[in-house]
């Protein structure tokens, strides 16, 4: 940024900037960290969320597929000596 | 089975449900095969906690689960094996619209056989072109199991024109049968398995070709088998 001034004097010069720019301009930097850290912090947690619904979906899936090969059984075992055995 | 999401198990059960039941003399025999590998396959599923990893991962791919090929290729603990593979058969089959290309290969120096699917519909042709009779030069990747044979192109090195080094074959059909009993010993639902024989001739029953050995063993063909392909 380019400042122009037409009267030099009414300006004062410091080596340092005054304690409120500095205080902003930590605060400016320390933002996105902050921001980062908590993005971070939302994906890991996301990501657990999901790792949890992924095997929660894959527990449910096995029980069904279980329930489903037990009455499979069943259904084998009938068809075995209803139809083959009594042939 | 389907609602139950066991497609595997659903695949079994249709299987029986297509044989032919005209046929007094084949149909139990056939049936009592596949109730046998399906009781076995429901009986080692319902013990799923005690089996070892691969059979684990083995067992619920027979039920139904199944593999990534992209989760395949980019784990590098995954089975890869580098060789010359020699395309020894293919089959294409449709089926709801599916159609499924079956490839046979054998390593000539490691004797590892592999199976490659291939997959096509009507708005997608096959991912791959495996030519059958022909050399790939590459690294094939294995899907986890117990006798590991589904695997995938990893890296494709080349095309070779000529065979470096012959596979071996077996004498005769006693060995092929010996080698089919002892990969059965090791996983009961094992298929889909490649032999060679050496100095097979073709004979053209009235029935059907058969295949016979140097022994005049033989082994009959499928009737759908076209030879003039």
């Amino acid at each position: 940024m380019l400042l122009y001034s037409s009267s030099e004097k009414d300006f004062s010069f410091t080596e340092n900037e005054p304690e409120h720019i500095q205080t902003w301009i930590d605060k400016r930097h320390s933002k996105p960290k902050e921001e980062k850290i908590e993005e971070e912090e939302r994906s890991a947690e996301e990501l657990d969320k999901q790792t949890k619904a992924r095997a929660k979906t894959q527990a449910n899936r096995f029980e069904s597929v279980m329930a489903g090969a037990i009455e499979l059984e069943l259904w084998l075992k009938e068809v075995y000596w209803n139809c083959l055995i009594s042939r | 089975m389907v609602d139950a999401k066991a497609p595997g198990l659903a695949s079994w059960v249709k299987t029986l449900g297509n044989l032919n039941y005209n046929n007094q003399d084949e149909w139990p025999g056939e049936a009592i095969a596949i109730i046998s590998k399906l009781f076995l396959l429901i009986k080692t599923f319902r013990n799923y906690d005690n089996l070892s990893p691969e059979w684990q991962i083995t067992i619920k791919n027979l039920v139904g689960w199944s593999q990534s090929t992209k989760e395949l290729l980019d784990d590098n603990n995954a089975e890869r094996i580098k060789d010359f593979w020699l395309v020894a058969g293919q089959e294409t089959e449709t089926n709801d619209d599916i159609v499924t290309q079956r490839n046979w290969l054998i390593g000539c120096n490691t004797q590892q056989r592999a199976l490659i699917l291939n997959f096509a519909t009507r708005f997608s042709s096959f991912e791959s072109l495996i030519v059958p009779g022909s050399i790939i030069h590459a690294d094939l990747a294995f899907f986890p199991s117990v006798t590991p044979h589904r695997a995938v192109v990893k890296m494709q090195r080349g095309l070779e024109t000529e065979l470096p080094v012959l596979p071996d074959f077996f004498d005769n059909w006693t060995c092929a049968f010996q080698y089919r009993a002892k990969q059965l010993q090791q996983n009961p639902w094992a298929n889909d398995l490649l032999v060679l024989i050496r100095d097979v001739r073709l004979l053209n029953t009235e029935k059907q070709w058969v295949a016979l050995d140097m022994e005049n063993k033989y082994v009959p063909l499928l009737s759908s088998l076209t030879l003039k392909k």
